[in-house]
């Protein structure tokens, strides 16, 4: 599925003194087959951005559709185009950040199937989409009937991210899913999502402030800075903007600095960089 | 000369008989408190420590590994259920030096917006002294001196939600620093922030290491923000699994990963490097010294 972006705005608090245009003149195509990372400094409009893509947030200017479909309509909406515009919007699914903090439910199933269960499934089908999405986030058998207060902060967020997947999203945005968790907990979380995209061919979006996790796990970057889309590319193609990146805040992955410094050009993950030094101080 | 000195400490959360009891102590009290389900096992066990005046030091460790439970121990936000900690030589159970131990000791969290109060940047930097009841002339001079301190002078008059994650966290460091104290101890103040707010606050709190002797206390998940440490304590199920130096404790290689931690960037191009069979000390962890030992390779 594609989510495109025509000439979108958003603007906060709009003709009082506090005006802030959030988002200004966005023109994307998100979805498809592609890994999408969103990255930006604080308040650089991303997550203003991401909340626009799935009718969180109606846009001041400009529109957005799935497959050609508008996700918004202006004027009075009767009950059935209440409706269908709901199920359209459900194509895409978002996560919070600390989506944790959301969890309410007494099992960690239950808590699952509460989304299928606001889109009208039975109970079976419920219970069937919260199993699949509990797997996918490796969720295992045993935790199923614990409440989700009692499980550790890992396992909190990935249970959290299966009541989103429980949806059956085709574009999955996730708003720093990492933020927080353990070095081992955030390469199995995103070890997942790889796996999830890969497997069922659902398109990522990934807001995150780690420019090594963006460097490892993107094939597509998309730089934020106040309001702007300023660079948008693939992932080689992006990191190698270094002095842009570092202007509006960001930067290069550590290894991409490295090998800079040394004269040997850009890479994205630590193996690129071993072997681009391999070929130069391998025979040595 | 030891500054804080943990003795066997060990702590179990508060555990209650039933939901209802969870449910009242939940809201009446800050304490925290866990679910009567999750019942038994300590958070911390016999933990023994040290930390010197002027040290910078920072804890690693899984999410759940017990490491904001110690930090709490610090400044008598939690008091050992076993075992004593003393902060200048005062144990942190004597409750009439509570005050005396927490200007000493200050603490940053993780959420910059869940610890700033004032609706101007001076005042949320008085807010402290001004509840020791200091003198308006006092609080003036020390506030312009805290902010200096942290880089926000500039800053004084703003309102705190027109700054970055970055800068506010800053400010959260300036209202610690306001209270003079000999230590402030970072709960992960970093883990929410971007690439150059994380750059921001590490910085300011290194030169107040540096040039004021302020001992830091640094929790946190960033593996890079912990190579210019002086000591690092790994913490795993509520007890020290590893501690050391940090080129001491990253060259104990893939022993790291069954402690949940991951190796910084450049110590992980060495390993691979080494792994290929280039002549890499093992000490490499800064991007100067592998620069430096691939250089010597072409000198061979």
């Amino acid at each position: 599925m594609i989510i495109k972006l025509e000439d979108v705005n958003y603007i906060y608090n709009p003709g009082t003194v506090e005006e802030v245009t959030a988002v200004s003149d966005a023109n994307l195509e998100l979805g498809g087959d592609s890994f999408t990372a969103i990255i930006g400094s604080t308040g650089s409009g991303k997550s203003t951005l991401i909340q626009m893509l799935n009718g969180l947030l109606e846009p001041a200017s400009g529109q957005i559709t799935y497959d050609g479909v508008p996700i918004y309509k202006k004027g009075k909406l009767n009950k059935e185009e209440k409706k269908a515009l709901r199920q359209l919007r459900c194509r895409v699914g978002l996560v919070f950040q600390y989506p944790e903090y959301q969890l309410f439910e007494e099992t960690v199933l239950k808590d699952v199937c509460y989304g299928p269960k606001n889109l009208g499934f039975s109970k079976e089908e419920q219970e069937e989409k919260a199993r699949a999405a509990l797997a996918a986030v490796g969720a295992s058998e045993e935790l199923f009937e614990k409440s989700p207060f009692e499980i550790s902060g890992g396992e909190k967020r990935r249970v959290a991210i299966a009541g989103v997947l429980a949806m059956e999203p085709e574009v999955l945005i996730l708003d720093e899913p990492t933020a927080g968790l353990d070095p081992l907990g955030k390469s199995q979380l995103l070890e997942l999502l790889k796996k999830y995209h890969e497997e069922k061919h659902v398109a990522i979006i990934l807001v995150s402030h780690s420019m090594e996790e963006v460097a490892q796990y993107a094939d597509r970057v998309i730089a934020m800075s106040k309001s702007k889309i300023v660079l948008d590319g693939s992932t080689e193609d992006v990191f190698a903007h270094r002095a842009e990146l570092e202007e509006i805040g960001l930067g290069v992955p550590e290894v991409c600095a490295f090998t800079q410094s040394i004269g040997l050009g850009d890479v994205l993950t630590v193996e690129e960089a071993a072997e681009k030094i391999m070929q130069v101080y391998g025979n040595v | 000369m030891s500054f804080i000195k943990a003795e066997k400490i060990s702590y179990s959360y508060p555990v209650f008989e039933d939901t209802d009891e969870f449910e009242n102590k939940k809201k009446t009290e800050d304490k925290p408190a866990v679910d009567p389900k999750a019942r038994g096992e300590k958070a911390l066990k016999e933990i023994t420590l040290e930390v010197k005046q002027g040290q910078f030091l920072c804890i690693l460790g899984r999410n759940g590994s017990g490491k904001s439970t110690f930090a709490k121990h610090l400044n008598a936000l939690l008091l050992p259920t076993e075992g004593t900690v003393w902060v200048d030589d005062i144990d942190t159970k004597s409750e009439e030096q509570v005050w005396t131990i927490r200007k000493s000791v200050g603490m940053v969290f993780q959420n910059p917006d869940n610890q700033i109060i004032g609706s101007i940047v001076d005042e949320d930097v008085a807010f402290g002294l001004e509840n020791l009841a200091v003198p308006s002339e006092q609080i003036q001079k020390d506030v312009t001196s805290a902010l200096e301190g942290v880089g926000m002078s500039d800053y004084a008059k703003y309102s705190p939600n027109k700054l970055s994650g970055g800068q506010k966290q800053r400010v959260a460091v300036a209202g610690v620093l306001a209270m003079a104290p000999k230590c402030i101890v970072l709960d992960e103040s970093t883990a929410m922030l971007d690439p150059r707010g994380r750059r921001e606050v590490m910085e300011t709190v290194k030169r107040l290491n540096k040039e004021m002797g302020i001992t830091i206390i640094s929790i946190t998940h960033f593996m890079e923000e912990t190579l210019d440490a002086d000591y690092i304590y790994v913490m795993h199920k509520g007890k020290i699994a590893l501690q050391g130096t940090p080129k001491e404790i990253f060259s104990r290689g893939t022993e790291l990963y069954t402690l949940g931690l991951w190796f910084p960037q450049i110590y992980h191009l060495a390993y691979v490097l080494r792994q290929k069979g280039l002549d890499i000390p093992e000490d490499v962890i800064h991007a100067d010294e592998l620069k430096q030992a691939l250089e010597n390779l072409k000198k061979k």
